[in-house]
């Protein structure tokens, strides 16, 4: 009986340890790896994202730069209206039109 | 996918061998609890054990090395004594010799209860984790 017992409590021993082995070794089984079809796919996405990105910085700032033109033009025409000079931008900027004042 | 693989560790491993020789001996007028005590439990455990190792080395090749040397501990550990201690107590019956049915009942349901164990920790290191 006694080896019996001991036999038993050998093996469970054994068990154990073999079971904290595996655990340590082998672990969960892992996601498969994505296609690399995906991957690229998804490389293309985020580049073409970023070009869109990139686009519209590049029109905001354009925009920016216009409105900051179109400023300086109002400027320049009330400039040349309350003192016209008699140079040709100046008669030229005295008779536009300025859009907005009517 | 767990229960795919814990079919094969309690039919091949365990039902199969312990059934086939219980059978055997109910044909010869024998006792079928005598699979039992002649130490067959400890040829269920070696079986059982077996069985979870084939599992885990034929489904993960994705650690093939580790999956390798995690069966190749059960098989030292746990196959090994299973299969000495059947066939020393097979021989022991075979010579006439005496021999403890008391090792043969509780060390064989010892290490059956440990290799049954091992082998579904190694099914379930098959499946995939959610």
């Amino acid at each position: 009986v006694l080896a019996g017992i001991l036999i038993a409590l050998l093996g469970l021993a054994a068990a154990c340890v073999a079971i904290v082995i595996a655990q340590r070794l082998v672990g969960p089984v892992e996601a498969p790896p994505r296609p690399r079809a995906e991957n690229d796919l998804e490389n293309e996405i985020e580049t073409l994202r970023l070009m869109v990105l990139q686009l519209r910085l590049e029109l905001t700032q354009a925009e920016r730069s216009s409105v900051s033109r179109d400023l300086e033009l109002r400027r320049d025409i009330g400039s040349a209206r309350r003192n016209p000079v008699g140079d040709e931008r100046s008669l030229v900027l005295a008779q536009a039109p300025l859009a907005g004042t009517g | 996918m767990m229960l795919v693989g814990v079919i094969p560790v309690v039919l091949v491993g365990v039902v199969l061998p312990l059934g086939l020789i219980a059978g055997f001996l109910a044909l010869d007028e024998g006792s079928p609890m005598e699979a039992v005590t002649h130490g067959e439990l400890f040829l269920t455990a070696g079986n059982a054990a077996v069985t979870g190792c084939v599992a885990l080395v034929s489904a993960r090749h994705d650690r093939l090395i580790n999956a390798t040397i995690a069966s190749f501990v059960v098989l030292l550990g746990i196959v090994l004594p299973c299969y000495g201690a059947w066939a020393f107590l097979a021989v022991q019956e075979l010579q006439d010799r005496a021999y403890s049915e008391a090792l043969a009942v509780i060390g064989g349901a010892g290490m059956t209860i440990a290799a049954v164990s091992v082998a579904l920790v190694f099914v379930r290191l098959t499946c995939r984790s959610k």
